[in-house]
């Protein structure tokens, strides 16, 4: 077994790093609003922390490198909801790309 | 990770969904509305998408998300500090947070959703600093949402190999005398630093001390002093 082989992309403790951001970034409402849907989900045994872990353990370096915090709890949860057969991911992307081209919250449940 | 787990790393570098660039985008008509000021992104207008689907689905109720919402923002750093105000005046209030930190938050009205939680007390010769290296699991209930820097990559990378580098840097320069040990939490293990109470504060109240004790010194990156 090779040193240091199979390292998990999230597993960076101990990596070389540059200066610590300190910069205090505030929560935007969406970013509360879907986390309280995730504990929801999460709650109602929709899917485990275990299995959204999964879904970011598999993403490619790059992809995880592109990635934002939120981004990744929305599309680990999305992931999960699309194999579970809870909603389809045509319909799910047709559906964003109408709100996001509307550009408004409004009539959105 | 936490029933608010979480992975990860910057809040909002909202980079990589430039394939759905989009202009003169109209604002809703409701400038009231909470972040009306704030750009739809592409993250959210799918975040919104998802959660349109599973209301109609049944699967969720608006309701539900807006109370749970409810109950994450009762967490603050505020929490924390009440429960370590409470633990430097009380001895035996200590005695029970640092032996059933959730049944001890529970005697303040405090209520943790997370897995296991754990204090840990600095003294003269020990001093204790939290990281969470894979994500970003947190004691939420006792300091609300993790601050950017907690979730960054560089913190989560270096805190075990440096962390006095790191708390140099965050203002903090602990002598060579004192050790330093770094927690690393889990989904299932969480941890809240209570700092040492500063001296000339021993005639101050509860209310006072509480007002002394700030987020990051709950977390181990920052001193506290009694002004």
């Amino acid at each position: 077994m090779s040193f240091m082989a199979e390292r998990l992309i999230t597993d960076v403790g101990g990596m070389p790093a540059g200066d610590v951001p300190r910069e205090e970034v505030p929560q935007l409402f969406w970013e509360k609003m879907m986390i309280a849907m995730f504990n929801v989900l999460w709650t109602k045994g929709i899917f485990n922390l275990d299995e959204f872990r999964r879904t970011v353990e598999q993403m490619t370096p790059e992809e995880y490198k592109a990635s934002t915090f939120y981004g990744r709890r929305v599309d680990g949860m999305t992931s999960l909801l699309i194999e579970k057969g809870y909603i389809s991911k045509e319909e799910l992307n047709r559906r964003a790309d109408d709100i996001f081209k509307s550009g408004s919250r409004d009539h959105v449940a | 990770m936490t029933p608010h787990e979480d992975h990860d790393d910057h809040h909002h570098d909202h980079h990589g969904h430039d394939h759905h660039h989009h202009d003169g985008h109209g604002h809703a008509p409701h400038p009231a509305r909470e972040d009306d000021d704030v750009e739809l992104t592409y993250e959210e207008a799918r975040f919104l998408a998802l959660k349109a689907m599973l209301v109609e689905t049944g699967l969720i109720t608006a309701d539900e998300v807006m109370r749970r919402l409810a109950v994450n923002d009762l967490g603050s750093p505020h929490q924390g500090a009440r429960m370590v105000a409470r633990a430097w005046l009380d001895p035996a209030f200590k005695e029970r947070m640092l032996a059933n930190p959730k049944a001890a938050a529970r005697e303040l009205d405090i209520a943790v959703t997370e897995a296991e939680l754990m204090v840990i007390e600095n003294t003269p010769e020990t001093h204790n600093l939290v990281v969470c290296t894979l994500c970003s699991c947190y004691p939420r209930s006792l300091l609300g949402e993790p601050p950017a820097w907690y979730v960054s990559k560089a913190y989560r990378s270096r805190a075990v190999r440096e962390p006095r580098k790191v708390l140099r840097e965050f203002g903090m320069d602990v002598p060579d005398s004192v050790e330093v040990r770094v927690h690393d939490s889990n989904a299932d293990l969480r941890y809240m630093i209570m700092p040492l109470r500063p001296p000339g504060t021993e005639g101050m109240s509860e209310e006072q001390l509480v007002a002394l004790i700030s987020r990051d010194s709950l977390v181990g990156a920052a001193p506290l002093s009694a002004s």
